[in-house]
């Protein structure tokens, strides 16, 4: 299955105006342009695949319930990718509440064994190309607890500042601040890793 | 380096620290070989990443993701226009009324059914644990009620003889 190609914002904006005035069909369109990118932010989020389709496609019911709220302060893909990451923060926030705190988690939340680890000197990403770096990307965020995820995901690809990011995680900017330090340690020690198991 | 210094270094690499704070913050990095190294890591990390998003497509056609989008779209504004739709005239009077209507009613049967019968049968009480005579010139009846075995009684005698007489009774039996 092939990625939809990136298109143009002015588009979009087309197909969202018809779309507010009741044009199921241009909605459909925006849906079509869109979706895999949608299901990529979910997917990196909640890590598996039935989630992340669920999630994706009750972001786009909300999208559509909510159409004339967007008054076009951002592009519609980015207000559509905060609408279906509040809803992967809602669905983690339920499953945590059913389970209890694990040690494991508390570690995490501290640095755990990211404190101790090496600085990474030497860029282990060099001489790979893109899609083999992304690949990695994807499998070292796969290995990170759902919250130093979350902050890397929400800071670095949809570049919040911490104050943002603290408001969604519903925590404090000092959690988000050690969270995010944490996470981009243990990227780059996962990343070095991988380097070591298959060279670039 | 302590951990908070750490921190510090990467609130200064995402420009989230105030100006008196970077100035410190670059200061050290010029003179601590250790805070350069892992400022390096961080920004090196946050490179791959920013350039770097992870793409996944999905599955699934177009026709059929959309199919489960419209299905539940078309299914909410449904059951949106139901409950916004005006009920007609004495519907609505009687959406309006009913309830409270009904609940007066249940309690006003509620009343009857628990304070009447008792109320009655307190009253009568007295006067069916007394015996009843009614002497007529052929025959007598006396009638008599056992609240406690609720039962009835009736004794009926002729009148024609001294002798002792025949009687038949009624056991009623009430409720």
């Amino acid at each position: 299955m092939s990625l939809q190609p990136d298109r143009p914002a002015s588009e979009d904006e087309k197909l969202v105006k018809k779309a507010q005035g009741g044009d199921m069909g241009a909605f459909e369109e925006l849906v079509a342009r869109h979706r895999d990118k949608l299901y990529a932010r979910a997917l990196s989020m909640m890590r598996n695949e039935d989630d992340a389709r669920d999630l994706s496609q009750e972001a786009w019911i909300k999208g559509w319930q909510r159409l004339r709220q967007f008054q076009g302060g951002s592009t519609f893909l980015t207000w559509m990718t905060r609408i279906v990451i509040n809803l992967c923060l809602d669905q983690m926030r339920k499953q945590k509440r059913q389970r209890t705190e694990s040690i494991e988690g508390i570690e995490e939340e501290s640095g755990g064994i990211e404190r101790q680890m090496p600085v990474v000197e030497v860029n282990p990403t060099e001489g790979l190309e893109r899609g083999e770096l992304r690949k990695r990307i994807d499998r070292a965020l796969g290995q990170l607890s759902f919250e130093h995820r979350t902050a890397l995901i929400l800071h670095e690809f949809e570049e919040l500042e911490y104050k943002e990011i603290a408001k969604r995680m519903e925590c404090s900017i000092g959690t988000v601040m050690s969270r995010l330090f944490y996470a981009r340690r243990k990227m780059a020690a996962l990343m070095a890793g991988y380097n070591r198991e298959e060279p670039g | 380096m302590n951990e908070e210094f750490k921190v510090k270094l990467q609130a200064y690499l995402d420009g989230e620290l105030p100006v008196r704070e970077a100035a410190e913050v670059a200061r050290t990095l010029d003179e601590d070989a250790g805070a350069r190294a892992l400022f390096g890591e961080l920004r090196t990390t946050r490179q791959w990443l920013r350039g770097n998003k992870p793409e996944h497509a999905l599955g699934e056609s177009r026709e059929f993701y959309w199919s489960g989008i419209e299905r539940e779209i078309r299914r909410l504004e449904a059951a949106e226009a139901v409950e916004s739709r005006p009920a007609a005239g004495w519907a609505a009077l009687l959406r309006q009324w009913a309830t409270p209507l009904a609940g007066a009613a249940v309690v006003a049967l509620a009343i009857v059914i628990f304070s009447v019968p008792n109320s009655i049968e307190e009253a009568d009480e007295n006067r069916y644990l007394a015996e009843v005579e009614n002497n007529t010139e052929a025959m007598s009846a006396i009638s008599f009620r056992a609240q406690s075995e609720n039962m009835f009684v009736v004794w009926i005698s002729e009148r024609y003889e001294e002798s002792p007489m025949h009687a038949s009774s009624t056991d009623l039996r009430e409720r």
